[in-house]
């Protein structure tokens, strides 16, 4: 029986390849000035005695950041969930989600850049299951933020460009990924396919819209990953500059938050 | 506008900073602005505001302008910003039901504070409080002579020296006295030695200017004052504005430059201490229907919620209700951030809102604790069709103790 792995860069030529990697430095160098740039900025203000980052440099915050960001408040949501379950609900699984595709990503981005090539048979399938739900899950929670934004909009709500851009291209990031995935699929039909559900689906829908001419489904695939990689570029050079950047800091404000609910308790009451 | 030389971060704190970068604009604050309430302007609302003032820091500090250089801001939008921040009332509704956790209360003055350092702020009449209070020793621009005089009650006796102080606040002696009548009368049934600063030293706490964001004088006045407390032996200052303690007990220390020589306490939880030690003695019931309106700076800002329902439930028949937003959740009643006296049409509306809420449960009386609220939500009557008694917690306190 064949071995049940992927090609890393299939239906990629070199000059492609070459360019991919050449963006991801670009991108990175971007993320890394705006990310300096704007921890940079909170190293500009006053360090007050009694503020939960008192005394915190750029380690310590970064420290901060990390480790809360498995807090309750973060992880879970908590915040949210005390003030809307639906929410707070599709809120954790962007989290969770995006952190599984995250990790995703540089489990493969090792295993293929180092050449340990672990990622094949069960363990591929495991991967690819994983990834795959989670993929599926993020786009149903951007679906619920799009709709939320911009069609059954709450009474009250502030929505600006940036919040379209951010959305728009975590939207194309997982969408793109989706059609690259499903068009290999469909290529190859490989046996164990259906443990990628979300991509066997696109399979079947890019299966219906092509009928069985291959050589649409290489172009498809090559412009599909063109799509994905350039959205995520985009988007990973965007973070620092747009709201996104909250999820490095939104989880040191929450830590404050409940400090400072600690505190309510005491400052009138010792 | 040309973006001056100087950040956009002088007057904010390094967490203040992180929280600018925090807001998602989920949008939920939106729904607990009582700002919102009575003008649906999303241009004022706290997203916005977070968004606008970090673009600012983005035109002076951003990887952009490092690079190139700063860029201009149009002085319309700084002015547009200006007015929105001094439009909120800080009462910190939004802060306290942000999914980040966004410290507002303390976000809004601070920004107010960096548009004063531009001149563009303070707003209207609020400009005048720095003359005012150096010449007068209060916002209201009235004389010290006529600060305890007026309301003073008869046969309550002021020690020289004493354990415990009373701060009676400016807004309370000028412009609410019911309810510093009523404090000074429970001290009186409480009859324990109590001091206060005589009426030329008693000045401003300081909140005013903090929350307008003019903070020239505020080191001056908390060393006048704690030194007058220190002279007279003072251990528990006591005051009942909830703004005079909310600034005393989480700004004074760092004005003062050390910890205070003294502690400091909410009139309620000096009533509820001598109810629990039983040196004070509720002599009289009360078949009364009262509901509890928690001021903003006394509930989310230091955290004193049960003490003054102790207090009301401590009066045999009385039965207390509910505003439906209570506690770390209630709503503005329109006095807070010193937006009354400039956006008043703002605190009549937010004040009727509360009255009406009042009259909807049919309570018989509407119970405050802040001098600030009492003042807007009684004014707020004149002409508004739902009408009930507002009172002062401790103005319905002293009448059945004794």
């Amino acid at each position: 029986m064949e071995q049940i792995t992927r090609e890393v860069f299939w239906n990629i030529p070199v000059g492609l390849r070459v360019m991919f990697y050449i963006s991801a430095v670009v991108a990175s160098v971007i993320f890394a000035g705006g990310l300096w740039s704007r921890v940079s900025i909170w190293l500009r203000g006053a360090d007050l005695h009694d503020d939960y980052v008192h005394g915190m440099g750029t380690l310590a915050l970064a420290r901060e950041s990390f480790t809360k960001f498995f807090s309750a408040d973060c992880f879970f949501a908590k915040r949210v969930f005390e003030r809307s379950k639906s929410r707070g609900i599709i809120l954790t699984v962007t989290i969770w989600s995006f952190l599984a595709l995250f990790i995703g990503t540089l489990i493969i981005a090792i295993d293929f850049d180092l050449g340990l090539n672990f990622l094949k048979g069960d363990i591929y399938l495991a991967y690819s299951l994983i990834l795959d739900i989670a993929g599926g899950l993020l786009g149903l929670c951007l679906v619920f933020y799009l709709v939320r934004r911009y069609l059954i909009k709450p009474e009250r709500i502030v929505t600006f460009m940036d919040d379209g851009i951010v959305l728009s291209l975590m939207f194309l990031i997982v969408f793109s990924g989706f059609c690259t995935e499903g068009l290999r699929l469909l290529y190859f039909r490989p046996e164990m396919m259906d443990w990628s559900p979300v991509g066997y689906i696109f399979a079947g829908t890019f299966g219906l819209l092509l009928g069985d001419d291959k050589a649409a489904y290489l172009i498809a695939h090559r412009l599909a990953w063109l799509s994905h990689a350039g959205s995520a570029f985009t988007f990973i050079a965007y973070i620092p500059f747009s709201k996104q950047f909250h999820m490095f800091s939104a989880q040191i404000v929450t830590a404050a938050a409940r400090a400072r609910h600690e505190r309510l308790r005491t400052i009138l009451h010792d | 506008m040309k973006a001056d030389e100087r950040s956009f971060t002088s007057s904010l704190s390094k967490l203040q900073l992180i929280e600018i970068d925090s807001c998602t604009r989920c949008s939920e604050c939106l729904n607990h602005c009582p700002v919102q309430d009575v003008t649906g302007n999303p241009a004022i609302s706290p997203p916005e505001k977070i968004r606008m003032f970090r673009e600012f820091i983005k035109a002076t500090d951003g990887l952009k302008a490092r690079l190139f250089g700063p860029k201009d801001i149009d002085k319309k939008l700084l002015e547009d910003f200006t007015k929105a921040v001094y439009e909120c009332t800080t009462c910190g509704a939004c802060g306290e039901n942000c999914t980040v956790g966004i410290f507002s209360q303390r976000l809004w003055p601070m920004l107010r504070r960096e548009m004063v350092s531009r001149g563009l702020g303070p707003y209207g009449a609020q400009a005048n409080l720095p003359k005012v209070i150096a010449e007068k020793g209060n916002p209201y621009n009235k004389p010290a002579e006529e600060r305890y005089s007026p309301w003073f009650p008869e046969g309550v006796k002021v020690s020289e020296r004493a354990d415990v102080a009373y701060y009676a606040g400016c807004t309370g002696a000028y412009d609410a006295q019911p309810m510093v009548k009523g404090d000074v009368r429970v001290f009186g049934a409480i009859n324990e030695p109590f001091t206060m600063l005589p009426p030329e030293e008693e000045v401003c706490c300081g909140f005013p200017l903090f929350v307008t964001g003019q903070f020239d004088m505020l080191e001056d006045l908390v060393k006048r004052l704690v030194a007058g407390y220190k002279a007279r032996g003072v251990k528990v200052l006591v005051s009942s504005c909830p703004c005079c303690v909310n600034i005393m007990a989480r700004d004074w220390p760092s004005l003062y430059g050390k910890d205070l020589p003294f502690k400091i306490r909410h009139m309620t939880q000096y009533v509820v201490d001598n109810l629990n030690n039983g040196k004070l003695k509720v002599k009289r019931g009360l078949k009364e229907r009262l509901i509890y309106h928690d001021p903003c700076y006394l509930s989310r800002g230091v955290g004193v919620i049960e003490e003054p329902r102790e207090v009301l439930r401590s009066i045999p028949g009385v039965e207390l209700l509910e505003f439906d937003n209570n506690r770390l959740n209630s709503k503005c009643c329109g006095a807070g951030g010193a937006a009354r006296k400039v956006f008043l049409d703002n605190a009549n509306g937010m004040a009727r809102m509360t009255i009406d809420e009042a009259v909807e449960k049919r309570a018989d009386k509407l119970i405050l604790s802040c001098p600030a609220c009492y003042n807007t939500v009684n004014a707020s009557k004149e002409g508004h069709d739902k009408q009930i008694p507002v009172v002062d917690i401790m103005e319905v306190f002293a009448d059945v103790v004794e």
